[in-house]
C-alpha cells in the first residue's frame, strides 16, 4: 500500500457516512413534508368545523332576530336578521370552498337548501305578514310557524350532521398523522440502524485494508531490520577480522568506531577512544623530521579524495602509542560520502610496517653487499697486480741486488703501494658514508666509479667513454651516488656486451629542462647510454620493482630499486628506457644542485 | 733487451741444484712476457733475466703477437686482463701461429673459467709469488723440451 491508496481509504471512510447521513436527512425531510400535509388537512377540518359553527350562529341570529321582529314589529329587531342574511352567502361559499370530501359537500349543500327553504317558506312570509298586519300577526298563523319550526329543526339537524361529519373526518386525519409519525420514527430508527451497521462494516473493511498494509509494513520493517543487523554484523566482523587498523571518524574528527587491531596498535582501549578527537588517539609524526603530521581529517577534507598520509611514499609515518612507544606505520585516509557526495566522515586504514621496514633495510644492506660482491673480482684484480709486483721486488731485493737496483725497486714499490691505497680508498668510499650532504664533483664520482669498473668492463670487452665537465657540483652523499652509478654502468656494460660501447655524459641543466622529468630546479643530468638490445616492453614497467631482474641468478633484482630510493632521497629523479634515436637503452639521473635531502629515504 | 750475465743470475727455486739448471746445458731460453702493467712487467723481466732467461716484453696483446712472430720464442708468460685483446684471445692467436710454444697464463683473477685455462699449458695467479712462477716456468720448459726430443727421436724413422 502506498500513500495515495491510504489517502483514498481515508476519503472513503470520510465520505461514505456523510453520503449516508445526507440520504437519511432527505428521507426524514420527505417524511416531515408529508406529515406537514396531513397537519394541513387537519387544520382544514378544524376550519370547516369553525365555519360550520359560524354558519350555525348566523342562522340562529336570523331566527332570533326574526322572532323579535315578529313579536314587536320593531324594525331594529330585524337588524341581526338582515346582517346575518348579508353574511350568510359568503359564509356558505367559504364553507363550500374548503377541501372536504363528497359526503360533507352533500351535507353542506342540503344545509344550504334547507336554509333557503326556511328563508323562502317561513322567514319572508313572516316578515311580510308582520309588516302588513302589524305586530304578532305572524304568530297567529300556526301552520306557518309549525312549518318554520320544522324547517329550523331540519337545519339544526343538518348543521349537526355537517359538524359530526367534519369531526369524523378530522379524527381520521389525526389518526393518519399519528400513523405517519409512527412510520417515520420506525423508518428513521431502521434506516439509522442499517446505515450504522453499513458504515460500521464498511469502515471495518477499509480499516482492515489499512491494518493489513500496516502489518505488512511492520513485517517488511522487521525483515529489513534483521537484514540491517546482519549486514552491520558482517561489517563489524569484517572490521574486527581485518589485519589492518581501521578507525572511523565523523566530520569533526571524533572517533566513531575502531577495530581491535587499531586498538592494539595505538594502545588505546576501544571504549576509551570512542568519541575522542582523532589526533589524541592517532598521534603521528613524520619519520624523517619528527614533526607532527597534518591531521588526517583535515588532509582528507582538503584533498577531498583518498590520501596517503605521509608526505611521500618513501617517508615513514611514526605512530606514537598511548604508552609513548613508537611504531612505523603506512597509512591512508578515505572520505565517507553521503548520497550527495558531501564528506560525512573519514576512514583511516593503517598497518604496522616496523618489520617490513626492517626487512627493507636488510634488503638495502644486502644490495650494498651484492654490489660489493659484483666488484670483488675487479677489486681483487686491481690489488693483485701491484701486490705481485711488490712481492717480486721484495724477492729480488732479498736475493741480493745492487744499491742502484734497490733504489729503483723502492721507488717502484712506493708507486705500487700508492695504487693499492687509492683502490682501497675508492672501495671504502663506496661503503663509508658521511652523515650530512657534502659538495660532490660529479666528474670525480663518475671517473672514480669507472676506475673500479675498469676491469669488469674489460672482461666484458666493452668500452666506456665519459664526457663530463669539471665544474659540475651538487650536494649529496657520495657513496650512495657511487652505488647508483655503479649499478647503472654495470647494467649498461652488461647490456652492451662484447664490443659494445657505453657512453656516460653529465651536463648542467636549467630548471625544468630535463627530458627525464616534469619539473625541477637547476641541477645535473647524467645519462648512461648503451648500444645493447634496449628494454623490452614487458620489463619496462617493472624495472624499479624490488626483486625484478633480467639477469637470473646473477642479479639480486634490487639494484634499480635501491638506486631509485637513493636518487629520490637526493630529491632527484631516475628513469630508464629504450633509446629512441638508436639501438640500446638510456638511463637518466637528474640530481638537483641544492636538493632538499629527505634522510628517511631508502637508506 | 737486457741480457744478464751468469754472475747476475737469479737464485734458483728450491729443490733445484745448479748442475740441473737447463740454462747451463744449452742456449738461454727466450721468454715473451705480455702484461699491460708497466711496473709489473719491468719487475718480472728483471726476475726472469736473473733466473737466466732472455726476456722480451710487450705491453699489450697486439705487440706480443708481433714479437712472437719475429723472434724464436721458447715460452710465453701471458697476463689475462688487458685492454684490447685479453689473454684468452692472445693465447688462441699464438697457438694458431706456433702450437708447440708453451704458454703460462698469469692472471690477477682467481678462478678463470675452464674454457680459458684449457687454452694454455699452465695457469697460475699473481698472488702465488716469484719462486712458484720460476718453478712452474722451469717445469713447463723442461716438459716441452722432453716432448720435443721424443718427437725428434721418432721423426727420422
Amino acid at each position: 500500500m502506498n500513500l495515495s491508496h491510504f489517502n483514498r481509504i481515508v476519503r472513503q471512510v470520510l465520505f461514505f457516512p456523510v453520503i449516508s447521513l445526507v440520504l437519511v436527512a432527505a428521507a426524514l425531510s420527505w417524511q416531515i413534508f408529508s406529515s406537514t400535509d396531513t397537519v394541513k388537512l387537519i387544520q382544514d377540518s378544524d376550519q370547516s368545523i369553525q365555519q360550520t359553527n359560524l354558519v350555525g350562529r348566523l342562522i340562529s341570529d336570523q331566527e332570533s332576530g326574526l322572532r323579535g321582529f315578529e313579536v314587536t314589529n320593531e324594525k331594529s329587531f330585524l337588524a341581526p336578521y338582515d346582517q346575518a342574511s348579508d353574511l350568510l352567502p359568503a359564509a356558505f361559499d367559504k364553507l363550500e370552498a374548503l377541501k372536504l370530501n363528497a359526503s360533507e359537500h352533500q351535507l353542506i349543500a342540503r344545509l344550504r337548501s334547507d336554509h333557503e327553504i326556511w328563508i323562502e317558506s317561513y322567514a319572508r312570509p313572516v316578515i311580510a305578514m308582520t309588516q302588513a298586519s302589524g305586530e304578532e300577526a305572524g304568530l297567529h298563523d300556526l301552520a306557518l310557524n309549525q312549518l318554520g319550526k320544522r324547517q329550523m329543526d331540519k337545519i339544526r339537524a343538518d348543521l349537526q350532521a355537517v359538524v359530526t361529519a367534519d369531526e369524523a373526518h378530522r379524527a381520521r386525519r389525526v389518526d393518519h398523522w399519528r400513523l405517519q409519525v409512527r412510520d417515520m420514527v420506525i423508518g428513521l430508527v431502521l434506516f439509522a440502524v442499517v446505515i450504522g451497521i453499513f458504515i460500521g462494516l464498511f469502515t471495518r473493511n477499509r480499516l482492515h485494508v489499512v491494518s493489513d498494509a500496516y502489518q505488512s509494513w511492520v513485517d517488511t520493517l522487521r525483515v529489513k531490520n534483521e537484514e540491517l543487523f546482519l549486514s552491520g554484523q558482517q561489517l563489524r566482523t569484517t572490521l574486527a577480522s581485518i589485519g589492518d587498523g581501521v578507525i572511523t571518524c565523523d566530520i569533526d574528527g571524533r572517533i566513531r568506531m575502531m577495530n581491535q587491531v587499531a586498538s592494539d596498535m595505538t594502545g588505546w582501549k576501544i571504549d576509551d577512544a570512542l568519541g575522542r578527537p582523532l589526533d589524541t588517539v592517532f598521534h603521528i609524526l613524520n619519520g624523517a623530521t619528527r614533526q607532527l603530521m597534518e591531521d588526517p581529517v583535515h588532509k582528507v577534507k582538503r584533498v577531498n579524495a583518498i590520501v596517503g598520509l605521509g608526505p611521500n611514499t618513501t617517508t615513514d609515518t611514526i605512530l606514537v602509542r598511548q604508552d609513548g612507544t613508537e611504531i612505523n606505520i603506512s597509512d591512508s585516509g578515505a572520505p565517507i560520502r553521503d548520497q550527495d557526495g558531501a564528506i560525512t566522515g573519514i576512514v583511516l586504514v593503517f598497518r604496522d610496517v616496523t618489520v617490513a621496514k626492517r626487512t627493507q633495510e636488510a634488503l638495502i644492506a644486502n644490495e650494498k653487499l651484492a654490489v660489493a660482491g659484483r666488484l670483488a673480482a675487479s677489486i681483487a684484480h686491481e690489488i693483485h697486480n701491484p701486490l705481485d709486483s711488490v712481492s717480486n721486488m721484495l724477492y729480488l731485493m732479498g736475493a741480493g741486488s745492487t744499491e742502484e737496483e734497490n733504489k729503483q725497486f723502492l721507488q717502484m714499490a712506493q708507486q705500487e703501494i700508492a695504487r693499492v691505497t687509492q683502490i682501497s680508498r675508492s672501495m671504502l668510499s663506496l661503503y663509508r658514508e658521511s652523515t650530512a650532504p657534502i659538495p660532490i664533483n660529479i666528474r670525480e664520482i663518475l671517473s672514480g666509479t669507472l676506475v673500479l669498473l675498469d676491469h669488469r668492463v674489460q672482461d666484458l670487452q666493452s668500452t666506456v667513454h665519459l664526457t663530463a665537465p669539471d665544474d659540475l657540483t651538487i650536494h649529496g652523499f657520495p657513496a650512495e651516488l657511487r652505488q647508483v652509478f655503479t649499478n647503472l654502468v654495470i647494467n649498461a656494460v652488461e647490456a652492451a656486451g662484447a664490443s659494445g660501447h657505453v657512453e656516460v655524459t653529465a651536463k648542467h641543466v636549467l630548471p625544468a629542462e630535463s627530458p627525464a622529468t616534469e619539473r625541477h630546479a637547476a641541477g645535473v643530468l647524467v645519462e648512461i647510454l648503451d648500444d645493447g638490445p634496449g628494454i623490452s616492453d614487458a620489463a619496462s614497467s617493472k624495472l624499479f620493482q624490488p626483486f625484478f631482474s633480467t639477469k637470473g641468478e646473477q642479479g639480486t633484482g634490487l639494484g634499480l630499486w635501491v638506486s631509485r630510493g637513493i636518487v629520490s632521497k637526493h630529491g632527484g629523479m631516475i628513469n630508464l628506457e629504450s633509446r629512441k634515436d638508436a639501438r640500446g637503452a638510456v638511463a637518466r639521473v637528474f640530481l638537483s644542485t641544492q636538493p632538499v635531502i629527505s634522510p628517511g629515504g631508502a637508506d | 733487451m737486457n741480457n744478464f750475465t751468469q754472475d747476475e743470475r737469479a737464485p734458483l727455486p728450491e729443490g733445484m741444484s745448479e748442475s740441473e739448471t737447463p740454462a747451463r746445458k744449452m742456449k738461454t731460453p727466450v721468454v715473451l712476457c705480455i702484461d699491460d702493467e708497466l711496473i709489473g712487467l719491468r719487475v718480472r723481466r728483471i726476475l726472469l733475466e736473473r733466473a737466466g732467461y732472455t726476456v722480451l716484453g710487450a705491453l699489450d696483446g697486439a705487440e706480443g703477437i708481433e714479437l712472437f712472430a719475429q723472434h724464436p720464442i721458447d715460452a710465453v708468460v701471458l697476463d689475462y686482463a688487458m685492454p684490447g685483446m685479453n689473454g684468452a684471445e692472445v693465447a688462441t692467436r699464438l697457438r694458431e701461429m706456433r702450437p708447440e710454444v708453451p704458454i703460462l697464463l698469469l692472471s690477477a683473477y682467481l678462478g678463470l673459467p675452464p674454457e680459458v685455462t684449457s687454452l694454455v699449458d699452465v695457469y697460475m695467479t699473481k698472488g702465488e709469488g716469484a719462486p712458484m712462477l720460476l718453478k712452474k716456468l722451469h717445469v713447463m720448459l723442461t716438459l716441452t723440451r722432453l716432448h720435443g726430443q721424443r718427437r725428434q727421436d721418432h721423426t727420422p724413422e
